[in-house]
């Protein structure tokens, strides 16, 4: 964690609903598309409700195992080692699953007994029952969206939560982030904004991944250090999108008339 | 009759041509610009430009665009130099995109919209002499602008009903503004009359043509070059087997074909989407399933050996992915230990409990419990030619590949064909079905013929229908087609891709997965819009073809 306060701009009633969920012992689940702001929402609110932050990020080999916790041999002893769902459970801190969905279905339910009004964990190894205390909570995080239809959570799961749809920010939120993270000027976020807007209309013929917020603060923290601002977009923006030629000589041209 | 007078206009055209056109045509090839290198790229700037779907259509007229389309020319050779021509490209699309967003017709508001182009068309202006820019792009008649249109393809029209023999076929222009008759198929031609037209019809714009006499030879090459002139504002649908095919995109208007109930309706009902409405019209497709029995075992015999070698190449890439493995943990046998497993026993055994013996990490095949269903596209639009091959000859003799190996690693598969003529008449035609063994079922691809139109939706819902039927754990659809839902009773453009979305959703909760593959590069403009990412393929030629379906195996997420 580092000194400086979060930078994080409301674009609805999301920090209330969030400060009510812990409040009330919900769990949270937050969709929405990659660097969209997610993760930066998380941490805002951790540090707003001064609780520890744990954070996971699933893939496609995260295991029961990897999350609750192991026995290791040491010296021809075991012993057990806390994984980080256990030991966000016993420290009471709020524990965010990145990307869910990408976990294995295994892993996946070993916090359901979480996510309802018992809030314990049971350890098999150990046999071993925590209860949750007050101040826990589970937040999970996934990506929703036609291309990836292959990974969706199951409704078992989902239904456990209550949901946070995240979109991209609205034009002028967007911009006041590009300013508020990079200092750039205001002219010149509105420009990377309006690139963003335009490249995001083919995301939704889902010709293209989308252009995230992340990416607009990467570039304009370029421009910021002095590079030309098309040069800028054009590494921040077009390059990390697509290797496709068409698709990059498109959105060099929308570059080139935007900025 | 008209010979020599024929031959004397011939003449004096040709000497017309080498003296006034050919010095033209020399200096305007130096500069000309296609549409066709560009066009990926320009389809994706009017997209982002508009910042909605946008369709990017070919056509010579000098139109800007209507309420969903940027109409561009085959080529731009007026300006002086190749890169101002290149830049008309540009500047039109970005202006065309424009206006579909904001919906304004004048060039001023459009200017005010990104101010950087000001400076651009100024720059260009000088390289266009006295043509100017505006009226160039079309941007003066904008009456249409917001009114909906219907496109087909002619081709679609004029290849009704039966298949042609010995037909010469030719790449037309793009056409706006088309009026669609349907033909009197029953009235017998009559003998023609001479009739003079001349004194009616002063210039080409007024002329509006006369009804040819129908079942004229083949005579479309020689006359390629004037209907490249011609302006399509009527043509007629008919059932009658066509000669020559004169291919062209046209934008029909104020077409409405929907069918009464004149017709019987009969075979297996499905629903549509119809996604203005949000909602699914119940029981409005009727599938006509069909099983094709005849089968011609010399074209089963040819093909075997005229690909050998592609046959070979695809069973060496199947076999390798057949091996290939999943690990899966905790198991009883494995070449691996598995670390948490071994963990959990030691400390079962020094607490004096049973260990559990499964310590090992265990690889399963990747192709393992599969059922497939190869659907492939019978419709009309196959009969053409892409790369010097008829596409259906192309897709069967690639089914005939793709079948020949999967037989060995796939337990369940089953192949049908596809084909509709509105609504009430979608054929699905069992070629192979799950039951059927391949060597029997194989020949009977050799009496494919291409027939009718390609409505999607009804034909993967029944296919998937019949996949449910199946025991498998992992289900999935092979989709080849040319990429363009389209039956005349309107299903095509945005109506057919989200009907098509919507059947491939549904199949994907029911944990059918399904994969599209089509050989013509024009599909990188519908197919994104239909399936998702990495679950379709556009491939060059039919060889990519067969690779890319075996590929498709390897990406499948399995859950076995």
């Amino acid at each position: 964690m580092s000194d400086r306060p979060v930078f994080y701009l409301e674009t609805g009633r999301e920090s209330e609903l969030f400060a009510k969920a812990w409040e009330a012992r919900l769990p949270l689940m937050l969709k929405g598309p990659t660097g969209c702001g997610k993760t930066r929402f998380v941490e805002y609110m951790a540090a707003k409700l001064g609780r520890q932050l744990i954070t996971v990020s699933c893939n496609e080999d995260t295991t029961a195992t990897d999350l609750l916790g192991r026995h290791l041999l040491i010296g021809g002893e075991t012993q057990w080692t806390d994984g980080p769902v256990t030991r966000a459970v016993r420290e009471g801190a709020i524990l965010y699953l990145d990307e869910v969905a990408e976990a294995r279905a295994d892993a996946i339910v070993v916090i359901h007994s979480l996510t309802d009004h018992r809030r314990e964990l049971f350890l098999d190894r150990t046999g071993e029952t925590l209860h949750a205390p007050p101040e826990f909570m589970l937040v999970i995080s996934y990506n929703p969206g036609y291309q990836r239809s292959m990974r969706e959570l199951k409704p078992s799961t989902r239904q456990r939560f209550i949901g946070l749809g995240f979109g991209y920010p609205s034009t002028d939120i967007e911009t006041r982030i590009v300013t508020g993270e990079t200092e750039v000027d205001e002219k010149q976020a509105r420009a990377l904004v309006s690139i963003a807007t335009k490249v995001r209309s083919l995301t939704e013929l889902s010709l293209l991944e989308s252009v995230s917020t992340r990416l607009l603060v990467d570039a304009a923290k370029l421009i910021r250090a002095g590079l030309p601002p098309r040069y800028a977009a054009t590494v921040a923006i077009a390059e990390p999108l697509t290797d496709d030629p068409d698709a990059l000589a498109a959105i060099k041209q929308v570059i080139e008339l935007t900025l | 009759m008209f010979e020599w007078e024929e031959n004397v206009f011939l003449g004096f055209r040709a000497l017309y041509k080498r003296l006034v056109e050919s010095p033209r045509e020399r200096a305007a090839s130096a500069v000309r610009v296609h549409l066709a290198p560009r066009r990926q790229q320009l389809f994706l700037l009017a997209n982002m430009i508009a910042e909605k779907p946008v369709a990017v259509f070919e056509t010579p007229n000098a139109v800007l665009c209507d309420h969903e389309r940027v109409f561009l020319p085959p080529e731009f050779s007026l300006a002086s130099t190749p890169e101002a021509n290149e830049c008309l490209f540009q500047l039109k699309t970005i202006l065309g995109a424009l206006a579909i967003k904001t919906r304004v017709a004048d060039p001023k508001a459009l200017l005010d919209e990104i101010p950087a182009l000001v400076g651009r068309i100024a720059e260009l202006q000088p390289f266009l002499g006295e043509t100017n820019f505006w009226q160039l792009i079309g941007c003066a008649d904008f009456s249409r602008a917001n009114e909906p249109t219907h496109s087909k393809t002619l081709a679609d029209i004029l290849e009704a009903a039966t298949q042609p023999e010995n037909v010469t076929e030719i790449e037309g222009k793009g056409q706006t503004n088309v009026q669609v008759q349907l033909g009197d198929d029953d009235q017998p031609v009559e003998a023609e009359m001479p009739i003079h037209t001349f004194e009616k019809a002063e210039t080409l714009e007024e002329y509006s043509g006369l009804d040819r006499k129908t079942d004229d030879e083949d005579e479309l090459e020689d006359h390629a070059e004037a209907l490249n002139k011609l302006d399509m504002k009527h043509v007629v649908r008919t059932r009658e087997r066509p000669r020559s095919i004169y291919r062209s995109d046209i934008v029909m208007d104020g077409l409405s074909l929907d069918l009464g109930s004149d017709s019987p309706a009969g075979g297996i009902p499905y629903p549509e989407w119809d996604f203005k409405k949000q909602q699914h019209k119940p029981a409005w497709c009727h599938i006509q399933p069909r099983t094709q029995i005849e089968a011609d075992a010399a074209w089963a015999q040819t093909t075997a050996t005229k690909h050998r070698a592609i046959i070979l190449e695809l069973r060496k890439k199947l076999a390798a992915l057949a091996t290939q493995t999943q690990r899966a943990k905790r198991q009883p046998h494995g070449p691996e230990l598995d670390i948490d497993a071994v963990i959990a026993a030691q400390v079962a055994q020094r607490s004096g409990h049973a260990p559990d013996e499964r310590l090992y990490i265990q690889r399963q095949r990747r192709l393992h419990d599969v059922a497939a269903l190869v659907l492939m596209d019978q419709s009309f639009s196959t009969d053409s030619w892409v790369n010097d091959a008829r596409v259906l000859d192309t897709i069967r003799e690639t089914l005939f590949c793709v079948g020949e190996v999967m037989d060995e690693f796939i337990e369940t598969f089953a192949v049908a064909g596809f084909s509709s003529n509105t609504r009430r008449q979608c054929d699905f035609h069992l070629i192979k079905e799950f039951r059927d063994p391949w060597r029997t079922a194989r020949a009977r691809l050799g009496k494919l013929e291409a027939d009718g139109y390609t409505r999607i939706g009804p034909a993967l819902r029944h296919a998937q229908e019949l996949l449910t039927r199946q025991s498998a754990e992992n289900k999935v659809i092979f989709l080849l087609t040319d990429g363009r839902p389209c039956d005349y009773d309107r299903y095509e453009g945005e109506y057919g891709i989200r009907d098509v979305r919507k059947a491939i959703e549904t199949g994907t909760r029911h944990g059918i997965m399904t994969h599209a593959f089509a050989i013509e590069q024009r599909a990188r403009e519908h197919f994104p819009r239909m399936f998702a990412r990495q679950h379709y393929d556009i491939v060059p030629n039919p060889k990519a073809l067969a690779a890319s379906m075996c590929g498709a195996f390897a990406r499948l997420r399995l859950t076995s």
